[in-house]
């Protein structure tokens, strides 16, 4: 099932629904019954938190609108986070830090320091990811 | 459907409209954001202009694009609004002065048929973003496609050596969808170029037919 999302979400970069990968990848995560390790969460409400994978941190794409986060699994399928700038939409806790601190005349990509690196993804009971723990190499 | 990555075309040296009005209003409070996301050009503001690039948002509104700006990640000079907000159907927002490089393309981003491949593109470019979500249920209205060939008119016109009309997803094919492979791009460019939707400027609108102007003659004279 998760491959079946990634494989969508892979699509997304080429246009294909991507506001509903994050829906269709937190249902996945959930349904498969995926067992990504429990782990108290660092980041702020952990009441909230009921699931943790960890993934590693591919690429950022920021449009006016929201941002898309890009990570790969264990597997190396592509999942991909996406944070509406829409009014009243569900902000990641964490995000912010992945993406470049400076960017120069232009929307900004990921930041160079967790390019590539090992990125915890902090799911809601609903499989929504609220909060995102980086570590800067 | 087409491929964003393939949206482009060139404005021809012919068929230039003479004057185009646009309907803009200034985005509220926008003047207090736009200086920490734009940059003074590195080409003539007028003259160095040669490319029009076309975005879209990938959210639901105005204000959610707005706020790019209002956090100087990134800025562009017009906004279409969708078509669930008042301003849809009469005027797309001005969100940054046409005289400074906003940013909306990265820096090192460049395409071989855009000015011969220079990069720095937001320097000799202007940006339109168009708010859609970029998926299935959400389809560009008509309007915004005018709205948006409106503003490549008026360019065209302003700007004598804008040449290429091209979207965000040729210039950054890896990393970037916008504005989108539901936004009509065949209709978009008929429209820039049949100027089906240009209304008569009112000058000309308001002038004399020629058979009834009189000859001017040598002397100051007139004759009918």
């Amino acid at each position: 099932m998760l491959r079946s999302i990634a494989a969508a979400t892979l699509g997304a970069r080429g246009g294909v629904l991507p506001l509903l990968a994050l829906t269709l990848l937190a249902s996945a995560c959930v349904a498969t019954g995926r067992s990504p390790a429990r782990e108290e969460a660092v980041s702020a409400s952990p009441r909230q938190v009921t699931q943790i994978t960890q993934v590693t941190y591919v690429d950022a794409v920021v449009y006016a609108g929201a941002t898309h986060y890009y990570f790969s699994d264990a597997d190396g399928a592509e999942i991909v986070v996406i944070e509406s700038n829409d009014p009243g939409a569900r902000k990641i806790r964490g995000a912010d830090r992945l993406l470049e601190p400076d960017p120069i005349e232009g929307p900004p990509g990921p930041a160079p320091d967790l390019l590539n690196r090992p990125v915890i993804l902090h799911h809601d009971d609903r499989g929504r990811v609220v909060a995102v723990q980086s570590t800067p190499e | 459907m087409q491929d964003p990555r393939h949206y482009h075309f060139d404005l021809p040296s012919h068929g230039r409209p003479a004057r185009v009005r646009l309907d803009e209003e200034w985005y509220p409070g926008i003047d207090r954001y736009y200086g920490a996301c734009t940059s003074a050009r590195l080409y003539h503001p007028l003259e160095g202009v040669r490319a029009v690039v076309i975005h879209a948002t990938a959210g639901s509104s105005t204000a959610g694009a707005i706020s790019v700006i209002r956090d100087a990640r990134a800025s562009f000079h017009w906004l279409v609004p969708d078509e669930n907000e008042p301003q849809h159907g009469h005027f797309v927002w001005a969100t940054a002065p046409e005289r400074l490089a906003a940013w909306h393309v990265r820096n090192a981003v460049s395409h071989p048929e855009v000015f011969g491949g220079r990069p720095r593109i937001n320097h000799f470019s202007l940006g339109i973003e168009v708010v859609n979500a970029q998926v299935d249920s959400d389809a560009f209205s008509d309007w915004q496609i005018e709205a948006t060939a409106g503003i490549v008119r008026y360019c065209w016109a302003k700007y004598p050596n804008l040449r290429h009309i091209v979207s965000h997803a040729m210039l950054d094919p890896r990393r970037r969808t916008d504005p989108g492979e539901r936004f009509p791009w065949q209709r978009f460019r008929d429209l820039v170029l049949s100027g089906a939707e240009e209304p008569v400027p009112d000058l000309v609108a308001m002038a004399t037919p020629a058979a009834e102007v009189r000859e001017v003659v040598a002397g100051g004279c007139c004759t009918a």
